[in-house]
């Protein structure tokens, strides 16, 4: 009987499905037309469709790993429930004010995001703790139970609960907890100690609230969505969710943690990332995931992703470990215009799926980055079929004459071009700003390039920024969901603990770090995991006594008595490498304790073909005319299936596939490897 | 690539732009990630900028919009102090003389030549507001200083960096003369630092494209933004137009001081007067001509173009009169310091009042109109060590004619993020009793100002000294086109066994004992349109919040609500009475 394992990533417009045959390592990729109003409908009608030509059914699955949009959704669209938030007396407004600081400095009509608790719905309580954890004021009981019954008369579905100081001891929130489940057991009730037990009020009542207000949604969504899989009688298939920190969890567990979800989206192509550097060896590499209105950049340093817990949902903060994305608004639908000046601009706005670029002839005037591609040749006009879309290239042209060649008085051809080279550039600025600024220099890795439209710009963009090397992943479309295959179960712990390096108890870090073991191993040991398969790693966050910013440092031993000078010095070491100096004359301050806990799934076993010794020809679909470097020129076009494992060739060069088309330069170089990813390497400088 | 060669090529303009705003901001970032002080670190009180050989600002990262009008000033400025053929490969200059670089003394500037092949081809350059440069109090704001000499130690243009060597007897020389003279060496370095993150970037760039494109198009650059700008001006109504305001004290004494502006708006041309604003004064809150300008940039961006790049363009459709001796341009040695706090709210105050008249569409009504500056210092005596929390507090936003003005923001000269309170609690013997919107604030309009800000401490150290500095407490933020004032700023202070807070000046420097509460309550912001016609569901919603009271809803709004049913069910018969009968009193 085939065992299989199956990724589900649910999109705005198409729901992706890659299914894994764990014994012969085949990959199959179905897609499937998104059903917004109840998205576990595509999500079954997908699997079906991928199980149709093997005669699989469910019981056949191992897991199934479930990226879903429907918490980022009801943020960005603000259609979540009515919820409440209870905080300590006095500080009630400490959500709407936020930092005091306001998004963009020079335009006035920039607003920071509604609070997600309206004023009214935000309580106050009397009581206080202090910063370490004694209790100054009892609770007030009686408030509490009002609250509670308030809540109760007006039919709230979810609250959030975050009192002052509760990281250093929770023990008000709890009380508070008790009290409102004991007047109101229906009603969701979020503590932040219990989603977040880390210092600074704010971030922490975000993160806290957001949670109380995807919650009910996403609970309800994915008790659907296991009632359509029907998971009852026989074997059934685990349910794993995708988190935004790249691991999985539990469908149980995203019903109680849902935040956990709310940045998963793009995090889905970073782990792909992650699986090809495994595979390919390549352990630097730049992720490029490009669609139809916006670009994901993300960077992976020896093997692993980048994480950064700054992370915003709508300018609102989630304060989790999440996975470093920078997204800048440049895709195939940015559209170009040119300004009061007279300069060539693009994006970020983005004609979107409705009307589309021009060519979609839906009413679309704008030209856009995709109209360019295909007034070029870059693009065919039947690499539009595969998504079922006519195209009229008529329409591409008179967009561009009328709104940037005209304007310019330029060709047709130079203002298309020219559409191209600044979309490439502001492209750049977002690859430096996740490289350089973060002190790595993007010479040193290779670009993945994926994403509807990533695998078109790649290649030129690695030469803009002297990238030796571009990986084109086999199926560039479903890029995400092939990365969930390879996903691990994830829990992120953390505990605030203030001591200066060298005065800090280690009896209470041990206990503090034991404490956050227990609570992980229970967790795994519910989500059905064995001792043998947890992996646990501590971290803690540090920095120099009187700086506002902390760095994290790995720790890879027992916490003994010559531990704090081993921290010490490897602090030193991180801000040397980060900064640019460290001071070894400054006491060193523990701010946080960190644990990630890991549930090993199984490595998914990924079919390989070996080169073939004799490269192989690849067969050429056609000849095409496109423009490329300021002239016409004929470019050879072929089908991404003619590529066979140790295929090589030299650009310019046109691949299509159904869900991608990719283009490779004048003098580069174009291979398959034996994970039938298409390798683009420069010839003419060494890198 | 045959376009390139042409003069403005406008494909290149905007890969150029791209580029050259690349460089800046890499130099912003290193500077933030090096820098030891939180300042520069977490506050963000700092910028950056390539220029011209001749000191022209190509492309900037700011982070507070203070520095738009000093960056493009500095450079030039120093350059006529000291001229470039005086400058080698391996030297760097630094410079804090408000009256050759504008600002005041904690702000440092850099500035570093590059070179090509022997010639200079840019400059870089940033300006980091140092912790402490000495005089007579610690961070180098004293409210009371009457001359520039007790505001701490002036550099003039000096060569820091020789062969690419600190020059260690300057270095000594100023750090003998700040409090924390370990800082001023960390942020020193990371200046440096920062400047060579540009020059290696920039230079990256002239091998890419080759020495003579890239001044062309640094120029072209300079020029589309004056083009884009110049495009911009279009759309504005020709006309003068004059707008006056107040500070209310220097904080020496409590005296109105006019600040006048006359906006003249031509095809081509802003002019912006400040002919009959007051006497320079006693007190710091004297404001430099690049503080001036600074403020005048800021409008102008923010009012027609805010996404115009910042560079030398936007200067040269820009004349500014600063009559010389008055509070918009001092003479030496008035002292300055505090000039950003207040003077800079109130300039962009009166320059956005006569904007208003103009183009009341663009504008806000005024907003907060202080940065509020609440600090205070003493001993901790938990730690036994000195203490000091400094914060700046935001307010109510002014109102615009198609959205309510933002409640408890930092609004126009300023960003600065706050300090979280388990932060505050935990670094100072301070506790935070209560953070909040200050309700009622706001000024009624069809679209109602924003909120103030309201924080009370009580001090849990030993021989404090509060310092608060704010405005706006007598002469309120105004409203536009029937919108309504703002409520004023207001502090008090209760002291152990007092029975009930005291009103406090806006400008007060006292000690203070352990268990004493201190409140600061910052303005709101003023009203945008009668308030008669705002959206009766807008005012139930402020009244819900309890923003508004319900009694304010029918005095200001004339919102009724039904009686009886204890909810805030809207009475819009009652309503629409009640706002006829009020229209036709008016």
């Amino acid at each position: 009987m085939p065992a299989v394992r199956v990724a589900v990533d649910t999109g705005g417009t198409f729901t992706d499905i890659c299914l894994l045959n764990e014994i012969d390592g085949k990959v199959k990729i179905v897609k499937t037309p998104s059903t917004p109003d109840d998205p576990s409908r595509a999500v079954v009608n997908g699997l079906k469709k991928s199980f149709e030509d093997d005669m699989l059914d469910l019981r056949d699955v191992n897991f199934i790993i479930h990226g879903t949009t429907v918490a980022t959704n009801a943020l960005l669209e603000n259609c979540g429930p009515d919820i409440a938030l209870i905080t300590t007396l006095g500080f009630r407004d400490i959500l709407q004010i936020g930092r005091q600081n306001r998004p963009l400095l020079y335009d006035f009509w920039a607003q920071n995001p509604a609070p997600i608790v309206p004023r009214f719905r935000r309580y106050e309580v009397e009581e206080r703790v202090s910063f370490s954890g004694e209790i100054e004021k009892p609770l007030n009981k009686g408030e509490a139970r009002a609250i509670a019954h308030k809540l109760k008369n007006e039919g709230i579905s979810s609250v959030a609960v975050c009192l002052l100081h509760s990281y250093a001891n929770p023990v008000h929130e709890r009380e508070i907890k008790k009290i409102i489940k004991e007047i109101f057991p229906e009603v969701f009730v979020t503590l932040s100690s219990e989603v977040l037990p880390e210092f600074r009020e704010y971030e922490r009542t975000s993160t806290t609230a957001i949670n109380a207000y995807v919650q009910p949604l996403v609970s309800s969504y994915l008790g659907k969505l296991e009632k359509r899989l029907k998971l009852g009688g026989g074997r059934k298939p685990v349910l794993y969710i995708m988190q935004s920190n790249g691991g999985m969890i539990t469908a149980d567990t995203a019903k109680r943690l849902s935040v956990k979800t709310v940045l998963s989206g793009p995090a889905g192509g970073v782990i792909a990332g992650v699986l090809l550097s495994r595979l390919t060896g390549c352990r630097d590499l730049i992720t490029l995931d490009m669609g139809g209105t916006s670009l994901d950049v993300s960077l992976i340093k020896g093997g692993k992703p980048s994480y950064t817990t700054e992370a915003e949902v709508g300018g609102r903060p989630v304060k989790l470990p999440v996975i470093d994305i920078n997204t800048i608004g440049a895709g195939g639908g940015s559209i170009a215009w040119v300004d009061e000046g007279g300069a060539l601009k693009v994006g970020p706005r983005s004609a979107g799926a409705v009307p589309g670029p021009a060519c979609y002839g839906r009413g679309g005037e704008e030209p856009t980055v995709t109209d360019a591609n295909l007034v070029l040749g870059r693009l065919g006009a039947e690499s539009f079929s595969g998504k079922g879309i006519k195209i009229f290239p008529d329409a591409a042209e008179r967009a561009i004459i009328e709104k940037i060649a005209g304007p310019l008085k330029c060709s047709l051809e130079d203002a298309a071009e020219g559409i191209l080279t600044v979309i490439n550039a502001t492209m750049g600025r977002g690859l430096r700003v996740v490289s350089l600024e973060r002190g790595h220099d993007p010479r040193h890795f290779a670009l993945v390039a994926f994403g509807g439209a990533g695998p078109l710009h790649g290649a030129a963009l690695a030469r803009a920024q002297k990238i030796a090397k571009v990986i084109i992943p086999r199926y560039p479309g479903v890029n995400s969901a092939y990365g969930m295959l390879a996903s691990d179960v994830r829990h992120d712990y953390v505990r605030t603990y203030f001591a200066g390096l060298s005065s800090a108890d280690l009896n209470v870090i041990n206990n503090l770090f034991e404490d956050m073991q227990e609570e992980a191993k229970l967790q795994l040991f519910e989500e059905g995991f064995k001792e043998t398969g947890m992996v646990f790693v501590k971290e803690a966050d540090l920095r120099y006594e009187g700086q506002a910013y902390e760095i994290n440092v790995h720790i890879d031993e027992d916490i003994g008595p010559e531990w704090p000078v081993r921290l010490r010095q490897a602090f030193h070491q991180t801000h040397r490498c980060l900064y640019g100096y460290a001071r070894p004359d400054r006491e060193v301050e523990i701010v946080n304790l960190r644990l990630t806990a890991f549930g090993k799934v199984k490595e998914p076993f990924l079919g390989r073909t070996l080169v073939e010794k004799e490269a192989k020809e690849v067969h050429k679909l056609a000849d095409r005319k496109v423009f490329l470097e300021g002239k016409y020129m004929q470019v050879p076009v072929y089908k991404r299936e003619a590529f066979r494992p140790g295929s090589l060739l030299y650009g310019p060069a046109i691949i299509e596939q159904e869900d991608a088309t990719t283009l490779a330069l004048c003098g580069q170089k174009i291979k398959c490897d034996e994970w039938e990813n298409i390798i683009i390497e420069e010839t003419d400088f060494g890198g | 690539m045959k376009n390139f060669q042409s003069e403005e090529d406008p494909i290149v303009i905007e890969v150029m732009r791209n580029a050259f705003q690349s460089v800046a901001e890499e130099m912003g970032v290193a500077l933030v990630r090096t820098a030891l002080s939180t300042n520069i670190k977490d506050r963000r009180d700092c910028s950056t900028g390539i220029y011209t050989e001749e000191g022209e600002l190509v492309a900037q990262a700011e982070h507070i919009p203070l520095h738009l009008g000093l960056m493009p000033a500095v450079v030039k400025s120093v350059l006529e102090h000291f001229p470039a053929d005086n400058l080698r490969e391996g030297e760097a200059i630094i410079i804090n003389d408000p009256y050759i670089s504008g600002s005041h003394l904690p702000d440092v500037c850099v500035i570093t030549p590059v070179f090509y092949q022997g010639e200079i081809i840019a400059i870089a350059a940033n300006l980091a507001h140092h912790v402490d440069m000495g005089g007579i109090s610690p961070g180098s704001m004293s409210a009371t200083a009457t001359e520039i000499f007790q505001e701490g130690i002036r550099i003039p243009p000096l060569k820091i960096l020789k062969s690419g060597k600190i020059n260690k007897d300057i270095m000594d020389l100023i750090s003998h003369n700040v409090r924390t003279s370990g800082e001023f060496w960390g942020d020193i370095y990371a200046q440096l630092a920062a400047n060579n993150v540009g020059a290696g970037r920039f230079l990256e760039l002239v091998q890419k494209y080759g020495a003579q494109n890239i001044k062309k198009h640094m120029e072209a650059l300079i020029k589309y933004t004056e083009r884009r700008l110049r495009e911009r001006l279009k759309i504005l109504p020709c006309g003068v137009y004059s707008f006056c305001d107040y500070l209310e004290g220097d904080g020496i004494k409590e005296e109105k001081i006019k600040i006048e502006v006359q906006l003249k708006i031509r095809r081509d041309l802003l002019k912006v007067d400040f002919t009959g604003t007051a006497d320079q004064v006693e007190g710091p809150v004297n404001c430099t001509r690049p503080v001036a300008l600074a403020c005048v940039f800021f409008v102008v961006k923010s009012v027609v173009d805010p996404c115009i790049p910042s560079n030398e363009g936007i200067s040269r459709l820009l004349e500014v009169i600063t009559p010389e001796g008055s509070l918009v341009n001092p003479r030496f040695p008035a002292a300055v310091a505090n000039a950003n706090i207040n003077t800079a709210q109130r300039v962009a105050d009166v320059i956005l009042g006569a904007f208003a008249q103009a183009v009341p569409e663009r504008v806000t009504a005024a907003s907060t109109g202080s940065m509020s500056l609440f600090t205070i210092g003493g001993i901790d005596t938990r730690k036994e060590k000195y203490y000091s929390y400094v914060e700046t507090y935001g307010g109510g936003q002014g109102a615009k004619v198609d959205q309510d003005g933002m409640d408890g923001i930092h609004t126009n000269m300023t960003n600065t993020r706050n300090a979280p309170v388990e932060v505050m609690e935990r670094e100072y013997p301070l506790r935070v009793e209560k953070y909040s919107l200050r309700p009622g604030t706001g000024g009624a309009g069809k679209f109602r100002g924003g909120m103030g800000l309201r924080r009370e401490i009580t001090v849990l150290g030993e021989k404090s000294i509060v310092s608060l500095n704010t405005e706006r407490k007598k002469i309120l933020p105004w409203g536009l086109n029937g919108g309504k004032r703002a409520k004023g700023s207001l502090c008090l202070i209760q002291a152990p066994g007092d029975l009930a807070p005291r009103e406090l000046a806006s400008k007060v420097t006292q000690k203070v004992y352990f268990g004493t509460k201190i409140t600061l309550c910052t303005a709101g912001g003023g009203g945008f349109g009668n308030p008669l016609e705002r959206d009766p569901l807008s005012v139930r919603e402020d009244v819900l919040n309890g923003l508004v009271t319900k009694e304010k809803a029918r005095e200001d709004y004339g919102v009724v609500f039904k009686k009886g049913s204890g909810g805030l069910e809207i009475d819009f018969e009652a309503t629409a009475e009640l706002r006829e009968r009020k229209m036709k009193k008016t």
